[in-house]
């Protein structure tokens, strides 16, 4: 059975929201419902993974949990959410990854996650000085409790990676950043430079960003001890250009979000709970009601899917760096420029086209 | 291809070895069990979004 109409997209991973809320307030978090505690319920998994297994993909797509802060749905809870998918789990047509602040995470959750095979990321920004911008509703510093979680992951050896997000403040220090990963234990760190997204007005901008780029890559190549994403992405591009690594496959993940109340966006999960005049709520449809192939055969039919695709053409034809990039991102086109037709975005110079060229620069 | 990827590419290709050498550092454990378009930026443990958690 053919999900897509042609191959522009294919179906790669799944992110799903069982809660809303979060126990921290992070002050560039783009969220705008993580104060209340809405939580989704476990027969939106059992549609899951009917609509999986009547798909039958030949591969594994990984199950992102995501929020709010995930573990906030509470240990008891997420079993019965994800008791449904262990069937697929067991066969390897799904795995279960999660982003957690880390706060929570104690030795059940340590068990938890061996049990049902989880692979963990944990979201912080660097040493705590420049993770002062994660805070709970109180305005209290987090970075104990966050490494208080690291240590439990490691204390269970589980493998762990991170995701670290870049203010303004924070680009002066580079090398700072990536010691601190180097000295926590994770495989790899994902670098998300601020954005103008959802409820935060605010991006990293300047000539600072560049450096940023650069002392990093440089710190990188002085002891590769852990896998910077951007680098590794850039580089196995760049491999596949000298015909040492696969090239890029010209297809764009459709990407499910699936909200706590089944509610299915497409493309991006920062524009989940988002309105638009010109695409109501990018809502596709309802996994309580329909089975994921019939909202994704909507979802290809829809204003904001049909004017992405456009945006991603015109990408094709003006910008130099689209063979490594495929596109942009609709949440940046949407949240900065208002426009899912667009094409370069803050979000492109400083994530994609800035560390490529230095990249380019420094081998 | 565009003039301006071509240059690019042209690049990447002058420093091919320096390329092969940090490809070694960057070894794609990750990437297994993934569908291969995975493999690429929009994979996991490599994808760029969400950032939340």
């Amino acid at each position: 059975m053919s999900l897509f109409k042609d191959d522009f997209f294919f179906l790669g991973q799944i992110v799903l929201q069982p809660t809303t809320v979060c126990n921290l307030n992070c002050s560039y978090c783009y969220l705008p419902s993580r104060d209340k505690n809405l939580k989704m319920d476990s027969r939106l998994t059992v549609n899951l993974a009917q609509s999986l297994s009547d798909l039958s993909l030949e591969y594994n797509v990984p199950l992102i949990w995501h929020g709010g802060e995930p573990l906030a749905y509470g240990i008891d809870h997420f079993v019965k959410l994800i008791e449904p998918l262990e069937k697929l789990r067991k066969e390897g047509k799904i795995s279960h990854c999660v982003q957690t602040n880390g706060t929570l995470i104690d030795d059940r959750w340590c068990e938890f996650f061996k049990n049902y095979g989880f692979e963990v990321g944990v979201s912080i920004d660097g040493p705590q000085l420049l993770n002062s911008n994660r805070v709970d509703w109180q305005g209290n510093d987090s970075f104990n409790k966050i490494m208080r979680g690291i240590s439990l992951l490691r204390t269970h050896r589980i493998n762990f990676t991170c995701i670290a997000v870049i203010t303004n403040d924070a680009l002066q220090e580079a090398r700072d950043i990536y010691n601190f990963f180097c000295q926590i234990g994770c495989e790899s760190v994902g670098i998300n430079l601020e954005e103008r997204m959802g409820t935060n007005l605010n991006s990293a901008h300047g000539e600072e960003v560049t450096t940023f780029w650069e002392e990093l890559f440089k710190a990188w190549q002085e002891n590769p001890q852990v896998r910077v994403r951007e680098f590794t992405n850039i580089l196995q591009w760049m491999g596949s250009l000298i015909g040492e690594t696969e090239a890029i496959p010209n297809r764009t993940d459709i990407f499910p979000t699936i909200g706590w109340d089944g509610s299915v966006v497409l493309l991006s999960p920062e524009i989940l709970g988002a309105q638009s005049l010109l695409y109501n709520n990018f809502v596709a449809g309802n996994l309580l009601k329909d089975d994921l192939s019939t909202i994704l055969e909507r979802g290809q039919k829809s204003r904001y899917i049909r004017e992405y695709r456009q945006g991603v053409e015109r990408c094709r034809s003006e910008c130099k760096f689209f063979d490594y990039c495929r596109g942009g991102q609709a949440s940046n086109k949407f949240f900065e420029l208002g426009d899912i037709t667009a094409t370069e975005t803050t979000h492109c110079r400083n994530s994609q086209q800035t560390p490529v060229e230095v990249v380019l620069k420094w081998l | 291809m565009s003039g301006a990827t071509t240059e690019m590419s042209r690049q990447v290709i002058s420093k091919q070895s320096q390329v092969r050498k940090l490809l070694k550092k960057v070894e794609p454990a990750n990437f297994k069990e993934r569908p291969k378009e995975l493999a690429w930026n929009k994979g996991w443990n490599l994808f760029n979004k969400p950032r939340g958690g």
